[in-house]
C-alpha cells in the first residue's frame, strides 16, 4: 500500500512537471506583448522596455522557465499582472467557490441519479424505464449556457423565487474564513445567511448537475442490469434473502465500481472550473478566474491556476483509485 | 401419512415460445435422493431452478404444480405461493448449490459474511452464535483453518474450496431438501469425487432429501436412490438407481449407459458407442417419441405416430416407450 502511494506520488510530480512546461510554453507562444497590453498602445518604448525588464521578459525563455519553476516549488507563482496580488493567492481564493459548487452539484447528481438508475433497471422495458431514460438523453446533450440562462429566466426573472447570481445579496457582508459560502454562513451563526447561501447556490448547482445526473443515471441503470443476471445474485436469492436486500447488497453494491469511476471523472472535470456556470451566475470561482486571466494575458495567474487544477485532478483520481480498493477486494492485493 | 416432501406434477415450462419441460412429474420422499440425468438442453437444470422459483424472467410455466411439505407440516404450492413465504422456504427448508463455484459467490464479501447472511434472515441467532455455527460447518465440510477462511474473499480460494463454501451456504440452516445443479461439473476429477463423497456423507448424517441434477451417469450411480432420465424435456425413464443402471428399459438410457467408459474395459471395447444424431431442436420436437429419430429400435408407423404412453413395470419403474415390454424381454 505504501509502495502504491509512493508510486502515485511520483506520478503526480511527473504530471505537474509536464503541466508546468506546457502551460509555460503555451503562455509564451500566445501572440501579443504583455507589456503593451498592460501599458496601452501609447506607451513609450522606454517604459515598455523597463516593464519587460521588470517582469523578466527580456531574459531567455529557459531562464524565465527556471525562475517560474523555482518559484512555483516554493508556492510563489509571481504576482498577478492585473492587481499585483500573489497569483497563487488568487487561485486559492477562487477555489472554494468552485469546490462548493462542484460538491453540491455532484451531491445532487448522485442523490437523484443513483436511485433513478436503480428504478429504471428494476423496471426495465416498462414505461417507468422510458420515463427515466428519455430525459437523461436530453440531460447529456443539453448545452449548459442555454440551460443556465433558461433557469435564470424562469426562476429568477419570471417567478422571482431565486436570486440571479452571486454568492450573497448585494450589501450583505459576511466573514469568509473558509471561502465556502454555506460553511461560512453556518460559522457566522446567522441562520438568515445560511438560507441566503443555499438560495444562491441552488440554481448554479442544479444547472451544473444536469450532465453528471444524466450520466450517473444511465451508468447506474446499465451496471444494475448487467449485475442483475450474475450467478451470485441467484445464490443470494436461493439463501432466502428479501428482495430489497438482494438489490441493495448483491446487485447495487457490485455495480458501484463503474458508478464511482464516473463520479470521480466528473468531480475532476467540474473542479477544474465550471466556466460557463460560474460566468452565467456571476460566481467568482476558479473557472472564471482562469478565463479572465487568459484574456488579460495574466500569465502568473494562469500558470498558478493550471498547476493547481492539475494537482487537484491527479489527487481526485488517486482518491477514486483508493475507493476501488475499498469497493472491490480483488483489487486490494494487486 | 405418506406425503412426499416434494412433488412436481405434470410440470411444463417454456422459454418464450420454446418448450423446455413437457409434463414432467417427480416425487421425493423425506431423506430420499433423486438424480435427474439428461444431456445439455434436456431441461434438467430448469427443473431444479423451477422448484426454487429462480428461473430467468423469460421462463413461463404452462402446466402443473410444485408442492413442498414444510417442516411445520404446511404444504406450499411453490409456483404460486407469495414472495414472503417463498423467501422463508428458500435457504431455510430448501438449500441449493450451483454448477459454477467460481461465480456463485459474491466477489466483494468475505466468505464468513456470505454464510452467516443466510442465518441472519432465517433465525434470530446472535451474531457470534451464527459465526460459530458457520465455522463449525466449514470445519465439518473439510475446510482446514475454518476461522481464517471465514475472513477470506472468494477469489482467494480454489474452485473446490469455493464449492464447499457454496454447500455451506446451502446447508447452514439445515434444509430438509438440497437441490444440487451439476455441483461437480466445473471441478477437477479428484475434487469431484471429494464433493460427491461429502454430499453422500452429509445426506447420511442429516437425513436430508436430495434433488441432484447431472449429465453424468457415473455420478448418478454414486449418489442416487432413484434416477429419472430426461430427454428433450420429457421424462423417459424412472426407477431405483441400481435397477435402472443394471437393466435400462428405455433405448435412450441404454445408449447413454453404453457411452460411459468403465474401469477394466479391454482394448476392443475402448471405442465407446456414441448416440447418433443430436438432441432435437426444442422448438421442433418430433410428433411421436422425441427420441425416435436417433433410436436404434425405432419402428416406423409406431414410434413416429403418437407420443408414447407411460408404461409401468413392477411397483416403482416406469418408462415412456412403445416397445419397452418387448425390448425388456
Amino acid at each position: 500500500m505504501l509502495d502504491y502511494l509512493a508510486g502515485r506520488f511520483a506520478q503526480l510530480l511527473i504530471v505537474l512537471f509536464g503541466v508546468s512546461v506546457v502551460v509555460f510554453i503555451a503562455m509564451h507562444l500566445l501572440p501579443g506583448d504583455v507589456a503593451t497590453l498592460l501599458l496601452g498602445d501609447r506607451a513609450t518604448a522606454a517604459s515598455l522596455a523597463r516593464l519587460r525588464h521588470q517582469l523578466g521578459l527580456d531574459q531567455p525563455v529557459i531562464v524565465q522557465y527556471w525562475r517560474f519553476l523555482s518559484g512555483a516549488l516554493s508556492g510563489d507563482f509571481g504576482t498577478s499582472l492585473r492587481d499585483n496580488r500573489p497569483a497563487f493567492g488568487e487561485v486559492l481564493q477562487a477555489f472554494p467557490v468552485t469546490l462548493e459548487l462542484t460538491l453540491s452539484a455532484l451531491l445532487l447528481a448522485v442523490a437523484i441519479g443513483v436511485p433513478l438508475g436503480v428504478a429504471a433497471a428494476l423496471n426495465e422495458g416498462t414505461w417507468i424505464d422510458t420515463a427515466i431514460t428519455t430525459p437523461t438523453l436530453f440531460g447529456v446533450s443539453m448545452p449548459v449556457f442555454w440551460l443556465g440562462l433558461m433557469v435564470l429566466l424562469v426562476f429568477s426573472e419570471k417567478l422571482g423565487w431565486l436570486p440571479v447570481g452571486g454568492l450573497m445579496p448585494i450589501g450583505v457582508h459576511m466573514a469568509r474564513p473558509t471561502g465556502l459560502s454555506i460553511l461560512d454562513a453556518v460559522l457566522s451563526g446567522r441562520s438568515g445567511l445560511v438560507w441566503q447561501a443555499l438560495r444562491h447556490l441552488l440554481l448554479p448547482a442544479a444547472t451544473l448537475a444536469t450532465i453528471p445526473l444524466a450520466l450517473i443515471t444511465r451508468i447506474t441503470r446499465g451496471e444494475m442490469l448487467s449485475s442483475m443476471n450474475l450467478d451470485h445474485v441467484r445464490t443470494a436469492r436461493a439463501k432466502g434473502l428479501p428482495e430489497s436486500r438482494v438489490i441493495r447488497a448483491h446487485i447495487l453494491r457490485n455495480a458501484l465500481i463503474p458508478i464511482v469511476t464516473v463520479i470521480g471523472l466528473q468531480l475532476g472535470l467540474l473542479l477544474s472550473g465550471a466556466v460557463l456556470t460560474e460566468t452565467i451566475f456571476s460566481l467568482p470561482g476558479l473557472g472564471r478566474l482562469m478565463v479572465d486571466a487568459i484574456l488579460a494575458r495574466d500569465y502568473p495567474v494562469v500558470q498558478a491556476g493550471a498547476v493547481f487544477v492539475a494537482t487537484v485532478f491527479v489527487l481526485v483520481n488517486l482518491g477514486v483509485d483508493l475507493c476501488y480498493a475499498v469497493l472491490d477486494p480483488r483489487i486490494r492485493r494487486q | 401419512m405418506n406425503r412426499s416432501l416434494l412433488s412436481v406434477e405434470d410440470f411444463s415450462l417454456s422459454y418464450g415460445a420454446v418448450p423446455a419441460l413437457h409434463q414432467v412429474s417427480i416425487r421425493i420422499a423425506r431423506g430420499e435422493s433423486l438424480v435427474i440425468v439428461g444431456e445439455s438442453g434436456s431441461g434438467k437444470s430448469s427443473l431444479g431452478l423451477a422448484v426454487m422459483r429462480l428461473l430467468p424472467r423469460t421462463a413461463r410455466m404452462t402446466t402443473g404444480t410444485i408442492r413442498f411439505l414444510a417442516s411445520d407440516g404446511t404444504s406450499h404450492e411453490l409456483t404460486t405461493t407469495d414472495a414472503t413465504i417463498l423467501q422463508r422456504l428458500r435457504g431455510k427448508e430448501i438449500g441449493m448449490i450451483f454448477q459454477e463455484p467460481m461465480t456463485s459467490l459474491n466477489p466483494v464479501y468475505r466468505i464468513g459474511d456470505q454464510i452467516t447472511e443466510a442465518i441472519r434472515f432465517h433465525e434470530a441467532l446472535p451474531r457470534t452464535a451464527a459465526r460459530d455455527r458457520a465455522v463449525a460447518l466449514l470445519a465439518h465440510l473439510g475446510i482446514a483453518e475454518p476461522e481464517r477462511r471465514m475472513a477470506a474473499f472468494p477469489h482467494e480460494l480454489s474452485g473446490g474450496l469455493r464449492q464447499r463454501v457454496v454447500i455451506a451456504i446451502a446447508l447452514v440452516c439445515n434444509p430438509s431438501l438440497l437441490i444440487a445443479d451439476e455441483p461437480t461439473t466445473a471441478l477437477d476429477v479428484t475434487v469431484q469425487a471429494q464433493i460427491l463423497d461429502l454430499l453422500k456423507r452429509l445426506r447420511g448424517e442429516r437425513g436430508m432429501a436430495l434433488l441432484f441434477v447431472t449429465h453424468h451417469l457415473g455420478v448418478a450411480r454414486e449418489i442416487a436412490d432413484r434416477i429419472l432420465v430426461l430427454y428433450a424435456g420429457r421424462a423417459v425413464e424412472e426407477g431405483p438407481a441400481a435397477a435402472v443402471i443394471a437393466h435400462p428399459l428405455h433405448p435412450y438410457t441404454r445408449a447413454l449407459l453404453q457411452s460411459v467408459p468403465r474401469l477394466g474395459m479391454n482394448k476392443d471395447e475402448m471405442t465407446l458407442p456414441a448416440i447418433g444424431g443430436a438432441v432435437p431442436d426444442p422448438a421442433q420436437v418430433p410428433h411421436g417419441c422425441a427420441f425416435a429419430p436417433r433410436c436404434p429400435s425405432f419402428r416406423s408407423g409406431l414410434c413416429d405416430a403418437a407420443p408414447p404412453p407411460v408404461t409401468t413395470f413392477g411397483e416403482n419403474r416406469s418408462v415412456r416407450c412403445f416397445r419397452a415390454a418387448e425390448l425388456a424381454a
